[in-house]
């Protein structure tokens, strides 16, 4: 019995004196050829008829070849060709037809799917039709809205036929191509259920982008490896996604040299920035926002815009950013457009409400709302107080809502905190049962904000109705480009931006944090993993100077051969300043 | 207690309320009195009083309690028992400080637990002469919120453990007495809610509704009653054929007067123990419901909700999570002594 | 004996069903559906809604409780709605992962426990076991997810940042690189990983573990067989290990049977902290979710487990101890 015990009692401790432990401990570096990426989550379908999260759209840019590359620049997208970008699948488009509501596409002949199929135009057209299929629940089928008919006239070339033209007829068309052979023998409804998808490793998922899925072990890592046909070869023939729920946990896997790539909490930046000089700071800009939305429907105080108006001009914006150390990272918001938009921002129409007390307590004391002997205002014996609800789990949007509670209460505003679990959260928010609450959007790469202000769209949280926005809408989606339609969609949020819905609380910016070993980065709006497969690592793969190009092991790279080497090296430059 | 503990305490009581007098005017002198702080005044007047007046009583009922306590009753060997164990009067000293606390709280806090200074200069300050456990995010001071957030979270427990207890007894007096039928369909029920996942129904229930204390209390007590049944069940199922629960059924008494009068007092020695334990348990798992965002929400402080807001801060404001952690430490270790003390107190099989 | 286990695992039936429906129940009322996470203004309405028509939502709740019922007496868990996934796949996944880590946890928590137990007993009221009950109730009191959290601060990070012998990972089950390793090294690479997660989980229950064993050894030590033992001059490691503990393991071995449903049922907030894709955290997530096929099905394992764990603890201790049986059958 004893030896038994003693037996159970020296396991653990044998076990750490097996091979590696006293004496020679190997130098802690990071592996040469893979590039390691930190994430709060796991993928989930990484196939671009389906993808659900953000970061299943990341991976889906990476793995899947889109029709047309876009590039932000200048507060704009930009489409870009075969010629401008090795990624993309046509060479050419043309605006065609009596009114130029159709689009057709050249597709290069050069471009295969890893299983070797050569990449058509019944892929493209497959992908959009399916896309508007409603037995497939894609979320992306509102795309298919004005689209009427497709029409194949050879392998590489195809029509699309608008119902008219519009502003965004490329941003529904030139989106990524998911492979036809693969999935159209599937009832499309059951396309999440596809075997490909939900086992994609070694080879099975087949992409057309310069990665594939190497290997999947759900929960704990996605590998991601060259696509054999995909040319020129990507530099970094291993890259691999960790999810990691705890914030702490992820900062310390990145403080202890395991990451190279993580997003980055705003009060964090300074901790990484002394105790890790090794990372550099990405920043992707101002795409996401939070505000506070007012349901008029369920709170007298609402249905008028001056109270609402007073709401804004109580909360010191600029006092919460400093307060959560948001600093040079987020500005105050003002209205739908953030000022990235170079067409749709107006900076006098939208801008964010100055921080002023005492106009506010003026317009509520205008509007009838008088301080009570307790200092919260009552109007017809009904005090100024309300819910104020926001979903579990965001800190950003906790820590704000309990200092603006207290600035409300320094102009006799009562709000009541609520914190309900995330999916109530969002079933209250669709059914209106809500009095005030605290979210957040990402500011779609679309214009179309109609959803969100129109009559009974689901998305118009705040029963917003207004004829004249109405028209301003209609007219923009008229438009047959994007620029003719910024003027409307400029003026429509001037008129939406006076009559305070929501209240805008800030714009902020995603921090990236990457290990200076890495090079070549380009992160910025549009995402963090755009030119993947041009990165490179100093003193590893890629790296201009390093004797042997092919050192990276074979048994990383896939098989099936066809890797061409390094072909495709491009400049050695560093990524965006922080 | 003997008058020099009472006069200790007594000195202790006067000092707090010279240190926090001004405090103590401000209280007195504001229009509208909120219920902590009436609390908190009477608490202090009534504990005042309480330990100046008792030596009085003491002296004066001297011998005859003397008497009572040299006997050999049940509780009088159990009394004894207690005293001698050291670690058990340490968690009971503790449990009187930590509830005497919740109740003096507004006049011993430094700070007010919720209010926000200029937040960019206050903000995670390390622990200081100022702010003895530091300072969080918003610059609220931990220690004031550490005392705070003991009221919630002991209150909690307490209310729980007695939601608890009241329907574990209840269904397990009612159990064991009668059984039967009645016996099999109160066990049967009660196996459903062991074998049920607790985790699912409060996360459930707490979704359903929004969390709130009142939810979180009640919820943990009507899913923690289980362990008081069947220790109950099985007392009274031993005590049912002893002879005088015969003699008072033969004496014509009806169930309900025997169970309260006679049964139910005799089980109360594992209860007991096992309630001071579910206490320590209970504010465990709220600081858990409150890591996975559903127990008390912030600004209310609870030790839970305070670890949760300071666990992204470890690396960087290390004293924001550690506290408040330490502080259910020591509380639950307090309540687990009591409940060991009083269990090796009240056993007769653990004498020797 | 066997009869009556026979009972209670027919008497077992009707009880799983029915919490399994009650759970069914429940999850519906809960606000919001698997859709919900769907909210965004780029989404239309007729989406959403048809994703509800292919997960078969938008039939009444009596035809779906039917439905799952049906299926799930076949054997046929279903489809997760999250993952789109068979769950007969995802559950031995996900199960094998907490098992990994639970398992190892179970030897710390009874392996330490009963050690302590055993030597604290053994001295009793000697400055050790003074020593060692307060450790041990200083560990048994803390919440395990702040435990953890200080183990990875301490193991993790400051070993790595103080370049100390022994640093362990903060996070994940496996290395980066741990399919180029050998097997020696697979072997190595996985105990440190598990070490931080499963200390965290089995600290504060083996704690528990030692104040049981102490105090079941102590009741046997007293007793006169232990007595005549030690007159008739046997050795005291004789009389402890061989006489003494036998019959002081009774409790700790109805203890065991009842650590199923931990084994099998993980621990969220540990796994969470520790990136461990276990059973907790597959079942919150899924309650979060409102993954109604794979909640039942997790429920299902926890239940029967918690069944199956008290009937073990029950026959391990007619097993252990002859009275109990003999007045069994008798």
């Amino acid at each position: 019995m004893r030896t038994t015990l003693i037996a159970i009692a020296s396991v653990p401790v044998l076990a750490l004196a097996l091979p590696g432990c006293g004496g020679d401990r190997p130098e802690r570096s990071r592996p040469p050829d893979t590039v390691t990426i930190i994430e709060l989550a796991d993928i989930s379908k990484p196939m671009p008829l389906i993808s659900e999260t953000s970061l299943d759209s990341e991976v889906s840019s990476i793995m899947y070849r889109p029709l047309l590359a876009s590039r932000w620049e200048d507060g704009e997208l930009h489409y870009l060709t075969a010629d401008e970008d090795e990624r993309s699948l046509a060479r050419g488009y043309e605006f065609t037809g009596p009114d130029r509501a159709s689009l057709r596409y050249r597709m290069r002949s050069d471009a295969r799917w890893s299983d070797g199929t050569p990449v058509t135009s019944h892929d493209a057209v497959w992908t959009m039709e399916t896309r508007g299929d409603p037995r497939a629940a894609s979320p992306r089928q509102a795309y298919n809205r004005q689209i009427r008919a497709f029409e194949v006239e050879d392998d590489s070339t195809f029509v699309i036929h608008f119902t008219r033209p519009y502003p965004e007829m490329l941003f529904h068309s030139a989106g990524q191509v998911a492979p036809r052979h693969l999935y159209a023998d599937h009832d499309p409804s059951q396309l999440r259920s596809h075997p490909a998808v939900n086992s994609p490793g070694g080879g099975s998922l087949v992409v057309s982008g310069p990665y594939m899925v190497g290997e999947w072990l759900r929960g704990q890592r996605l590998v991601l490896v060259p696509n054999p046909e995909y040319h020129p070869q990507p530099t970094i023939p291993r890259i691999v996604f960790l999810p990691i729920p705890e914030e702490t946990t992820r900062m310390i896997e990145l403080q202890t040299g395991n990451a190279d790539v993580m997003d980055l909490p705003f009060d964090k930046i300074d901790l990484i920035r002394t105790g890790s000089p090794e990372v550099r700071f990405e920043t992707r800009r101002r795409r996401f926002y939070d505000y506070i939305a007012y349901n008029p429907r369920t709170h007298p105080a609402f249905e008028d815009a001056s109270v609402r108006r007073a709401l804004g001009l109580a909360i010191d914006v600029p006092a919460i950013l400093a307060a959560l150390q948001l600093g040079p990272w987020a500005e105050p918001a003002g209205g739908p457009y953030a000022p990235i938009f170079r067409l749709l921002y107006d900076p006098a129409e939208q801008a964010p409400l100055p921080f002023d007390p005492d106009e506010a307590a003026r317009l509520l004391d205008a509007t009838g709302w008088i301080p009570g002997p307790d200092g919260i205002r009552v109007r017809d014996g009904q005090p100024l107080r309300f819910t104020l609800s926001t979903n579990a789990g965001n800190q950003r949007r906790s820590d704000a809502s309990q200092i603006i509670q207290q600035q409300w209460r320094r102009v006799g505003i009562d709000a009541r905190l609520q914190t309900l679990e995330t999916n109530t959260f969002f079933d209250r928010l669709n059914s209106r049962e809500f009095e005030a609450s605290m979210a957040g959007w990402g500011v779609g790469l679309s214009a179309d904000m109609s959803d969100m202000w129109t009559g009974d769209r689901p998305f118009n949280l705040t029963s917003f109705s207004d004829p004249e926005v109405d028209r301003l809408f209609d007219l923009a989606l008229g438009q047959p480009t994007e620029e003719e339609a910024a003027m409307y969609w400029r003026e429509a949020a001037g008129r939406i931006v006076a009559a305070q819905p929501y209240t805008w609380l800030f714009y902020f910016d995603q921090v990236v944090g990457v290990n200076d070993r890495i090079r070549n980065t380009r992160i910025d709006t549009l995402g963090s993993y755009q030119n993947i497969h041009e990165w490179w690592i100093v003193g590893g793969a890629g790296d201009p100077d390093r004797a042997d190009p092919t050192t990276a092991d074979p048994d990383l790279l896939s098989d099936a051969g066809g890797s061409a080497g390094f072909a495709g090296q491009t400049n050695g430059g560093n990524g965006q300043d922080p | 207690m003997s008058g020099l503990t009472c006069l200790t305490v007594w000195l202790l009581l006067l000092l707090l309320a010279m240190a926090r007098r001004d405090r103590i005017a401000d209280i007195l002198a504001a229009p509208t009195l909120p219920p902590g702080d009436m609390i908190a005044l009477g608490s202090l007047a009534f504990f005042l009083l309480a330990n100046w007046a008792w030596p009085l009583f003491d002296l004066t009922a001297g011998r005859s309690r003397r008497a009572r306590e040299s006997g050999i009753s049940q509780w009088s060997l159990a009394m004894r028992q207690f005293r001698r164990n050291r670690m058990a009067i340490a968690g009971l000293i503790v449990m009187i400080l930590l509830y005497a606390i919740t109740l003096l709280t507004p006049l011993i806090a430094p700070f007010d637990p919720s209010v926000q200074g200029d937040i960019v200069a206050t903000r995670y300050l390390a622990p200081s002469a100022e702010n003895p456990m530091g300072t969080d995010r918003f610059g609220r001071d931990i220690l004031s919120r550490t005392l705070y957030g003991a009221r919630i979270s002991l209150s909690i427990g307490f209310i729980a453990m007695a939601i608890g207890v009241g329907l574990g007894t209840l269904i397990g007096a009612v159990a064991g007495y009668f059984g039967g039928i009645i016996d099999s369909a109160l066990m049967r029920f009660t196996d459903m809610m062991l074998a049920f996942p607790r985790l699912i129904l409060l996360i459930v229930i707490i979704a359903l509704f929004e969390p709130s204390i009142f939810l979180v209390v009640v919820v943990l007590g009507l899913t923690g009653w289980m362990g008081i049944a069947r220790i109950v069940r099985s007392e009274v199922l031993s005590l049912r054929e002893r002879e005088f629960v015969q003699a008072a059924r033969a004496l014509g008494m009806s169930d309900l007067r025997i169970i309260v009068r006679h049964v139910v007092p005799n089980t109360l020695a594992p209860v007991i123990v096992f309630a001071t334990l579910l206490i320590g348990n209970t504010i465990l798992v709220e600081a858990g419901l409150s890591f996975l965002g559903l127990g008390v929400q912030p600004p209310t402080p609870s030790w839970g909700n305070m670890i949760s807001e300071g666990r992204d801060a470890l690396l960087t404001a290390w004293w924001v999570a550690t506290f408040p952690g330490l502080a259910i430490v020591f509380t639950v270790v307090a309540f687990n002594l009591l409940g060991d003390g009083l269990r090796d107190a009240l056993d007769p099989r653990l004498r020797t | 004996m066997l009869s009556f286990l026979g009972r209670r695992l027919l008497g077992a039936i009707p009880l799983v069903l029915g919490i399994l429906t009650l759970i069914f129940f429940i999850m519906h009322l809960a606000p919001g559906d698997p859709t919900t996470r769907y909210s965004d203004p780029s989404i239309s309405p007729e989406v959403i809604e048809q994703m509800r028509v292919n997960l078969g939502l938008d039939q009444p709740l009596p035809i779906q409780y039917f439905r799952w019922m049906t299926s799930f007496l076949r054997g046929d868990f279903g489809y997760s709605f999250g993952q789109m996934r068979p769950i007969a796949e995802i559950l031995p996944e996900v199960l094998w992962n907490t098992l990994q880590l639970t398992l190892v946890s179970l030897v710390i928590i009874f392996g330490l426990g009963m050690l302590i137990g055993i030597y604290q007993a053994v001295r009793q009221y000697s400055a050790g076991d003074n020593v060692l009950t307060f450790v041990a109730l200083f560990f048994y009191s803390m919440p395990a997810f702040w435990f953890a959290l200080m183990l990875i601060l301490i193991f993790a990070l400051r070993a790595s940042q103080g370049d100390w012998v022994i640093q362990f990972p903060a996070s994940q089950m496996t290395s980066l690189d741990y399919d180029l390793m050998s097997i020696g090294e697979k072997i190595r690479d996985r105990i440190m990983h598990l070490i931080l997660p499963a200390t965290a989980l089995g600290v504060g229950s083996a704690a528990g573990v030692a104040r049981y064993m102490r105090g079941s050894m102590l009741e046997v030590i007293r007793q006169d067989y232990i007595r005549t033992a030690r007159a008739k001059g046997l050795s005291e490691g004789r009389v402890v290990f061989h006489h003494a503990l036998r019959n002081a393991l009774l409790p700790i071995i109805t203890l065991m049977g009842l650590t199923l449903p931990y084994l099998f049922g993980g621990s969220v907030l540990v796994e969470t902290i520790f990136a461990w894709p276990g059973m907790g955290r597959l079942i919150v997530d899924a309650v979060f979710q409102r993954d109604y096929p794979l909640v039942m099905a997790a429920s299902f394992v926890i239940t029967v487990m918690v069944i199956l764990g008290n009937l073990l603890a029950d026959a391990l201790y007619a097993v252990a101890d002859p009275r109990i049986r003999v007045r069994q059958d008798g």
